[in-house]
C-alpha cells in the first residue's frame, strides 16, 4: 500500500507504471481496484487532499472550502446560473455525498442499447448485475434503518401515503451509522463506505499508488499513443507517470472532457450532449420540532414518478445551508433561524431532457446548460407534488422558494396554480446540479462519440474513458453504483486488451 | 485585500444580516471573524469574492442613498440598516446581491462553534418526545 501526498511532493516526481488513472471517484477507484486486483500495477492521480473521518470539518464553511471544487460554486452558465456540486477529494464526490445507491435501472439500459446495439454486447446486463451484485455486497448498502431515520424522513413516508405515492427507505451505503446528518459534510464517525474507504483501500492493498493534491494537466502523445500524464503536486513538485499500457479517465464528466479539450483531443463531440439532474427543493414549517439536520441525512425517497423524470429525496442540510434557504434578510432571518428547528426541506431531482456542453477556456473547466421549458414544467410539477405530500405530512406552511410566485403556500390549490401558471423562466427557481453524464459518450460510430464500446478513445491509443461522461444518457436516479459497475467493466476492457 | 472602507462596509453588512436571533444565539457582530475571513479570502472561488465584493460596494454605498439615506451603510443606525436591507431586495438586481452577502453571512455565523452547539441543543427535547 503507498500513498504519496502531494503536499509534500517539492521535488520531481517520476514514476512508471502499468495504468494511470486520474480521478479517485467511483469510477476511478473502482476501475483502480479491478486492475489492481488482476495484477495490473496502477497510479491514481487525484487533485484534491485526503481526508480522513476525524478531520472532516465540523461546519459547512469548513467542508466546503476544503472539500467541494469551487467552495461548491462553481455554476453552469446559460438562461439561469444553477451551481453545480462536485467533490475535490480523495474518493471525488462520493465522501460527500448522500449515500444514495441506485441499480442502474433496466429501462434505461434497454434505451442505452436501442439507441445504439453495439453497447448490448460492449454493457452486457448480466455482467452489470453482477458487477453491481458484487459492489452493493463491499459497499454494504442496505434500506435506512427506522431508528436512525429521524423525523424528516419519516414525514416523507407519511406524506407520499398520504398521496398515494410509491416511497421507500433509501438505499445507502453506510455501516454502523447513527444518523448524525453529517454525509454532506463527510462523515466524522467513518460509517460512510464511500469509494476511498472501501474499493480505493482495496486497490492500495493489493499494491496500487495513489497520488493525492497532484493535478493532472497534460496527457503526452507519441506517434498517435498516449503513454504518460504530467502534472503537478500541491508542493510544487512537478510530476511525471510513464504507462506502459493505459491511461484511464476517471476525472467526472465535467472534468474529463475539459482535461482532453485542455490537451487539444477534440475528436468527437468532446464536451458536447452535457444531461444533468438538476435539483429544486421546498421548504415548510412545522408546528413540532423537526430538526432536519439530525437523522440520516437523505433517508427516504419518493420512486413513484421516477417514469415522468421526477425523484423525491429527503434532505439533510447542516444548519448553516437551512438558514441560507430560509425567507428574510436582517431582523427577519433572525426570527426565522431561532424557528430553524421547526423546517423542513425536500428536493426534487429532475431528469432534464435539455443538453448542455463542457468547453476549456483559460485552463477551466466551462459549463453551459439551460434548462427546457419542459425541464421547468417537471420543476414546477415536482414543487407541486412536494409541497402537497409536506402539507399532508402536517406542514403549516411551505415555501416554494420560486420568485415571483406565493412566497408562503398553506392551500394545495396554490400549489395547483404553481403546476400550472408558475413562471416559465428557469432563473425563477432555485436549483443546483448535482449529477453529471454524456460528455465523451461511447459508441460505434466515432462521429457520434468519443470512445468505443470497449472503453478506447476512438482516435488515441492507450487512453480510455471510464466515468459517467461515457454514459450514452442520464439516468434519473442516483448515478455512483451504475458508474462504479461501468467503470469495473472499462477496467475489465483495459485488462483484456493488455493481455 | 479589501480596503479599509470596503471592510467596513463588509463587516456591517453581516452583522446587520444576522442581528440577535434571541433564544440564546449570539448576534453575528459579537463573534470574532478574524479566523473566518483568512479561510474565506485564501479558499472562496474568485466568483464568490468578487460577488461578495460587488454586493458591498453596491448594497453599502449605493444601495442607502437610491432609498433616500443621506450616508453609507455602516454609518446608519440598526433599524435603518434593516430597512436597506430589506427594500434593497426591489432594486434591480438586488435580489442576487443580499443573496451573496445572506451566503456568507450563513457561512460565517454557522462556523463559530458555539453558535453550533446552541442552535443544535434547541428544542431536542421535544423532537424527542416527538419521535
Amino acid at each position: 500500500m503507498s500513498h504519496v501526498a502531494g503536499a509534500e511532493v517539492t521535488r520531481a516526481l517520476d514514476l512508471e507504471t502499468d495504468v494511470v488513472v486520474i480521478g479517485s471517484g467511483p469510477a476511478g477507484s473502482t476501475a483502480a481496484r479491478e486492475l489492481a486486483r488482476a495484477g495490473a500495477r496502477v497510479v491514481v492521480v487525484e487533485e484534491g487532499p485526503w481526508l480522513r473521518p476525524e478531520d472532516a470539518p465540523p461546519s459547512a464553511f469548513g467542508a466546503m472550502s476544503r472539500l467541494y471544487r469551487d467552495m461548491g460554486a462553481s455554476v453552469v452558465l446559460g438562461a439561469a446560473p444553477i451551481p453545480y456540486l462536485q467533490g475535490r477529494m480523495v474518493g471525488g464526490s462520493s465522501p460527500i455525498n448522500g449515500a444514495i445507491c441506485w441499480r442502474l435501472p433496466r429501462d434505461v439500459w434497454d434505451a442505452w442499447c436501442a439507441a445504439d446495439p453495439s453497447l448490448r454486447d460492449a454493457l452486457p446486463w448480466d455482467e452489470l448485475e453482477a458487477l453491481t451484485d458484487e459492489l452493493e455486497a463491499r459497499l454494504g448498502v442496505a434500506p435506512t434503518e427506522p431508528a436512525v431515520a429521524g423525523r424528516k424522513n419519516l414525514l416523507m413516508a407519511q406524506g407520499a401515503d398520504a398521496l398515494g405515492l410509491a416511497h421507500r427507505p433509501t438505499r445507502r451505503n453506510v455501516s454502523g451509522c447513527t444518523g448524525s446528518g453529517r454525509c454532506l459534510q463527510g462523515c466524522p464517525h467513518g460509517f460512510k463506505q464511500s469509494a476511498d474507504v472501501t474499493l480505493l483501500a482495496d486497490a492500495l492493498a493489493h499494491g496500487a499508488t495513489l497520488l493525492s493534491d497532484v493535478v493532472a494537466r497534460e496527457i503526452v502523445r507519441s506517434g498517435g499513443r498516449a503513454g504518460e500524464v504530467c502534472g503537478r503536486a500541491r508542493g510544487g513538485g512537478p510530476v511525471r507517470l510513464r504507462a506502459r499500457h493505459a491511461i484511464v479517465l476517471a476525472a467526472s464528466a465535467v472534468q474529463t472532457p475539459a482535461l482532453l479539450l485542455r490537451n487539444r483531443i477534440t475528436h468527437g463531440p468532446v464536451g458536447e450532449n452535457f444531461q444533468c439532474h438538476p435539483g429544486v427543493s421546498l421548504a415548510g414549517r412545522f408546528r413540532e420540532p423537526v430538526r432536519m439536520w439530525e437523522g440520516a441525512t437523505q433517508g427516504h425517497e419518493v420512486t413513484g414518478l421516477r417514469r415522468e423524470g421526477l425523484k423525491f429525496e429527503a434532505l439533510g442540510f447542516d444548519l448553516t445551508v437551512l438558514a441560507a434557504r430560509l425567507e428574510g434578510v436582517g431582523r427577519d432571518l433572525a426570527r426565522s433561524i431561532a424557528d430553524m428547528a421547526h423546517w423542513l426541506d425536500w428536493g426534487a431531482a429532475v431528469r432534464a431532457e435539455a443538453r448542455g456542453r463542457v468547453r476549456s477556456i483559460a485552463g477551466r473547466a466551462v459549463v453551459t446548460f439551460t434548462p427546457s421549458a419542459r425541464d421547468v414544467q417537471r420543476f414546477r410539477r415536482g414543487l407541486r407534488i412536494l409541497g402537497e405530500m409536506m402539507l399532508a405530512a402536517g406542514a403549516e406552511v411551505v415555501h416554494p422558494g420560486v420568485r415571483g410566485f406565493a412566497p408562503h403556500v398553506t392551500s394545495p390549490a396554490t400549489l395547483a396554480d404553481l403546476e400550472r401558471n408558475g413562471p416559465s423562466r428557469p432563473a425563477a427557481y432555485t436549483s443546483a446540479i448535482t449529477h453529471m453524464f454524456g460528455t465523451c459518450r461511447m459508441g460505434r460510430d466515432p462521429r457520434t462519440s468519443v470512445v468505443r464500446p470497449d472503453f478506447r478513445h476512438h482516435r488515441v491509443d492507450g487512453l480510455w474513458i471510464a466515468d459517467s461522461s461515457v454514459f450514452p444518457t442520464s439516468l434519473g436516479v442516483n448515478p455512483q453504483i451504475p458508474i462504479m459497475a461501468v467503470a469495473a467493466c472499462c477496467a475489465r476492457r483495459v485488462l483484456a486488451a493488455c493481455r | 485585500m479589501p480596503l479599509f472602507f470596503e471592510a467596513r462596509t463588509r463587516d456591517a453588512l453581516l452583522d446587520a444580516m444576522i442581528p440577535a436571533p434571541g433564544s440564546g444565539l449570539p448576534a453575528m457582530a459579537e463573534l470574532d471573524r478574524r479566523a473566518f475571513w483568512e479561510r474565506f479570502t485564501s479558499s472562496a472561488p474568485w466568483t464568490l469574492r468578487l460577488g461578495l465584493r460587488a454586493a458591498t460596494w453596491l448594497l453599502g454605498a449605493a444601495a442607502p442613498l437610491v432609498l433616500g439615506h443621506r450616508t453609507t451603510f455602516a454609518r446608519l443606525d440598526d433599524g435603518a440598516r434593516d430597512d436597506v436591507l430589506r427594500r434593497s431586495a426591489h432594486l434591480p438586481g438586488g435580489d442576487a446581491l443580499l443573496l451573496v452577502v445572506k451566503l456568507v453571512a450563513c457561512f460565517a455565523y454557522f462556523d463559530d462553534a458555539n453558535v453550533q452547539a446552541v442552535a443544535r441543543a434547541r428544542d431536542r427535547t421535544a423532537t424527542e418526545t416527538g419521535r
